[in-house]
């Protein structure tokens, strides 16, 4: 019988520690908790440098990340309210590409050399979300070669330099040397020597890919990552995540989550390249008492916590008789947890500089069918999908009416269209659509007047980002139509007309998520329309629509 | 800039199209067939099948003579504005070839019944209360001649007005199917269809030399949908030099003829007959001697605008 996930995870945390113990001691000074735990003589203040990037684009041969900046976001907010960065010392970079990466490397070494020059002790923390592949990072359109990254920061003169990768096969940069393919480390925690040097982590191995999930709304990593920097990876229960904790945390996390993957399991993998021990603090909430506090009287169970917009922002494991704290940033969260046959479900307000308490009995059941949060849930939002729509609108032309002279009139149209949703990315839609109108009239040439009817026929292809967070889903885009109009005169002997302009424009518009499927939007098309028979003529037509979707998603 | 500058040919080149309300003002000039046509009653068995045989001797109770003949002589007025403006049919299934601020042209195009020639329509805004036109032929790499020219005050009602056109014999008559300009010289027509009576004239100038010099044709249309049509010839004939022939009508149909000798050796002798709403005689007056009088004339009705003698 193979040994399950515990025992692996015992026997390699007491590895890693042997391991560590046995690394020769290379400096003077060296890495300190935070606050530095370590002995007087061997630390005084450290100083916390962070480059964070997140680049959803990889160039020719990927498809673009739907997550890649989100997490990158997510990762330097917690940074910056927990992880001791200032925001000066801290750079985040989205969607930059490899030169902007490596000029705000460069930018933030030389701070730290300022600093070491000081007599400060300095970190840096790289985190890195994105696509990689053929042995270098992949930024837009440029690429960063993975073993001249590492050279650079295994170079870099900060004192304590930890780098983080998300992406696809990122196991190359662990591949070489200290690589571990296992479920946790440790850095002793009692070590008198403040550690120096490199460690790496990286959010699968060389052969696998890096899987983001639409249920979490990040990658599986990273997600993980961030839930356990905010408290859910403080095993010791001493409201410090240590690197070590973290790094454990989402190994066992992403592991499971991502076994019964269609990609399979991913494996995040670490190396190091230390001197010197003590315990790599990454997060420290335990003096700013700002979060969710967990009494320990709370229930056993993985509690969800989510954000107004439904992204879940941290999971906690939570074991009966231990207090736990979650680092939440001030807000309103939705709690969920979830037993065997119902949720148990309530809502919880974080102030600024305070801990909210979670009460059991702040919780109600309900029916996995009445689940407040699944409405958001970022599955049914940001995956690739298609929906159909029938609208019904009124277009104003901007024209003097016909009675009056005019060219064409206003008209109530009807139509269809169907939209792929996060085709090109997180929110970027494309669609196609087709309306038709009619109004009967009377036009006056100014000699004489006649009846006539009046029909328009208009198909048209959008390109629209649409902001898919919530309940209400905002969006914007523009048009390309083909307006095909047409007017007869029966009875009168006058021939019919007809007349066919491409006729570009803007859209914007607000959908209400009704059900999983259904929602009803209210939109409007603003334009251009160009006449050019009689003379040139710049005419505009706006169009208010109501539109009923069915969205097609699992 | 290229970019832009392209972009913009690209929604431009698309934009095509025959709306216009100027072309509808010019098409509004050209003369409207139904307009100008005759309509006499024809009853709903559509009696006149036996045109054909119609009896020389008159009889009371048999079809009038005097109605079939001004039937056929509005059938083939009909006719000959169904020649004369067929290529507006053609002319307003299609956009204008070329456009100006005054004025409209199409084709020139092959005419199909005329090999050889191509023909055009132009009309022009001659000003905000005239517009004239012309219909025009010529053979291929010649000169252009007008078959028919014509104009036209249009009134805020659609396609009615008062107007006026000219067949031109020499043109016409170089058409395959112009033949029967050979003997005419122009034809000439006034017409007002934007109040009632509607009413349709024509003067057709025979070329020199030949036996019918002159005819006038009056037709006038009623609201009542009672009207009538004179005829005026002047020949040669020491006899009959000139000939006023009028008839007048009901909406029922019943209606009655005079044909009157106004200048000649006859003048004076008068053909007086009444018909029925069947067309068949009911009354007959001849005043030359010899002449009959047949039918009692209280059969005959009244037309208003057309005094019987």
């Amino acid at each position: 019988m193979s040994p399950g996930p515990r025992e692996r995870s015992r026997a390699a945390r007491h590895l890693l520690a042997l391991l560590l113990l046995a690394l020769p001691a290379q400096g003077q000074d060296g890495w300190a908790p935070l606050p530095a735990p370590a002995p007087a003589a061997a630390s005084g203040p450290i100083r916390r440098f962070a480059l964070v990037a997140g680049n959803d684009e990889g160039g020719s041969g990927t498809r673009e990340l739907l997550y890649a900046r989100d997490d990158a976001r997510k990762l330097h907010a917690i940074l910056m309210r927990v992880g001791g960065v200032r925001e000066a010392d801290s750079m985040l970079l989205l969607n930059a590409d490899a030169d902007d990466l490596l000029t705000a490397l460069g930018e933030l070494e030389r701070q730290a050399k300022d600093a070491r020059a000081q007599g400060d002790r300095t970190s840096l923390f790289f985190y890195y979300s994105g696509h990689a592949k053929d042995g270098a990072l992949r930024l837009g359109k440029s690429k960063l070669p993975m073993e001249s990254l590492k050279a650079r920061l295994a170079q870099s003169p900060a004192d304590m330099r930890v780098a983080v990768f998300d992406a696809c096969h990122s196991g190359t940069m662990t591949r070489t040397k200290g690589v571990r393919r296992a479920p946790a480390f440790e850095v002793e925690s009692d070590a008198t020597r403040a550690a120096k040097g490199l460690v790496i982590l990286t959010s699968s191995a060389s052969d696998e890919d890096s899987q983001e999930s639409d249920a979490i709304g990040g990658s599986y990593f990273s997600h993980h990552l961030a839930s356990g920097l905010l408290g859910d990876a403080d095993r010791s229960g001493d409201g410090k995540v240590s690197l070590g904790e973290a790094y454990a945390y989402a190994y066992e996390r992403t592991v499971a989550d991502t076994v019964e993957s269609a990609a399979g399991a991913q494996h995040p993998t670490f190396s190091f390249d230390l001197a010197g021990n003590g315990d790599l603090v990454l997060t420290d909430f335990a003096e700013r008492k700002e979060g969710l506090r967990f009494p320990a009287s709370s229930p056993a169970g993985t509690y969800f916590l989510v954000d107004p917009k439904g992204f879940v922002v941290a999971e906690l494991s939570k074991v009966l008789g231990v207090e736990r704290l979650v680092a939440l940033a001030p807000g309103r969260y939705f709690v969920k947890r979830r037993l065997p046959d119902r949720l148990r479900v309530g809502e919880v307000s974080v102030s600024a500089g305070q801990l909210a308490v979670l009460e059991e009995s702040d919780l109600k059941d309900v029916a996995f069918a009445d689940d407040p949060v699944k409405g958001v849930e970022r599955n049914l939002v940001y995956g690739r999908h298609w929906s159909i729509g029938a609208s019904g609108s009124y277009q104003y032309v901007f024209d003097a009416p016909l009675s009056r002279g005019g060219y064409f009139p206003s008209s109530p149209v009807i139509g269809i269209d169907t939209t792929f949703h996060n085709a090109f990315g997180k929110g970027f839609g494309v669609g196609i659509d087709g309306v038709y109108g009619f109004a009967n009239g009377t036009l006056n040439t100014g000699v004489f007047s006649t009846p006539y009817r009046y029909s328009l026929l208009s198909v048209g292809s959008t390109v629209l980002y649409e902001w898919p967070d919530g309940r209400w889903v905002p969006y914007l885009g523009v048009r390309l139509g083909l307006n095909i109009m047409g007017r007869e005169f029966p009875g009168t002997g006058l021939p019919a007309q007809n007349y066919q302009t491409f006729s570009p424009g803007a859209v914007a518009g607000i959908k209400l998520r009704l059900s999983k499927r259904f929602s009803i939007s209210v939109r409007g098309r603003l334009h251009y329309l160009l006449y050019n028979v009689d003379q040139v003529r710049n005419f505009g037509y706006l169009e208010l629509a109501s539109v009923l979707n069915y969205e097609f998603r699992d | 800039m290229k970019s832009i500058a392209l972009l913009c040919c690209c929604l431009l080149i698309p934009a095509c199209g025959n709306w216009s309300n100027d072309d509808l003002e010019f098409l509004n000039a050209m003369p409207d067939k139904e307009s100008l046509r005759a309509k006499i009653p024809t009853g709903t068995t559509g009696g006149l099948s036996g045109e054909g045989t119609r009896r020389d001797a008159l009889a009371i109770g048999e079809r009038s003579k005097l109605y079939s003949d001004t039937r056929g002589a509005s059938d083939q007025f009909n006719g000959l504005l169904n020649f004369l403006l067929r290529a507006l049919d053609f002319v307003r299934t299609l956009p204008p070839t070329t456009r100006t601020s005054d004025s409209r042209t199409w084709g020139p195009w092959d005419d199909s019944e005329n090999p050889g020639f191509q023909f055009r329509v132009v009309i022009k805004k001659a000003s905000d209360t005239q517009f004239v036109y012309a219909f025009q032929h010529r053979l291929k790499g010649g000169e252009f001649f007008d078959t028919v020219t014509g104009e036209f005050r249009p009134t805020p009602t659609l396609r009615k007005g008062k107007g006026g056109l000219t067949i031109h014999g020499a043109g016409a008559t170089q058409l395959k199917d112009g033949k029967l300009f050979d003997t005419i010289e122009k034809i000439e027509m006034a017409y007002v269809t934007d109040q009632l009576p509607v009413t349709v004239v024509m003067k057709m100038t025979a070329r020199p030399g030949q036996p019918l010099t002159t005819l006038e044709y009056g037709y006038q249309e009623n609201a009542d949908q009672s009207g009538g049509i004179g005829f005026r010839t002047i020949g040669t004939d020491p006899n009959v030099i000139q000939l006023d022939t009028g008839t007048a009508w009901l909406s029922s149909g019943a209606g009655y003829g005079v044909a009157t000798v106004i200048e000649g050796t006859y003048r004076g002798a008068t053909h007086f007959e009444c018909w029925d709403a069947s067309f068949n005689t009911s009354y007959v007056k001849q005043t030359w001697p010899g002449g009959v009088e047949l039918g009692d004339p209280a059969t005959c009705v009244t037309v208003s605008g057309f005094p019987r003698p």
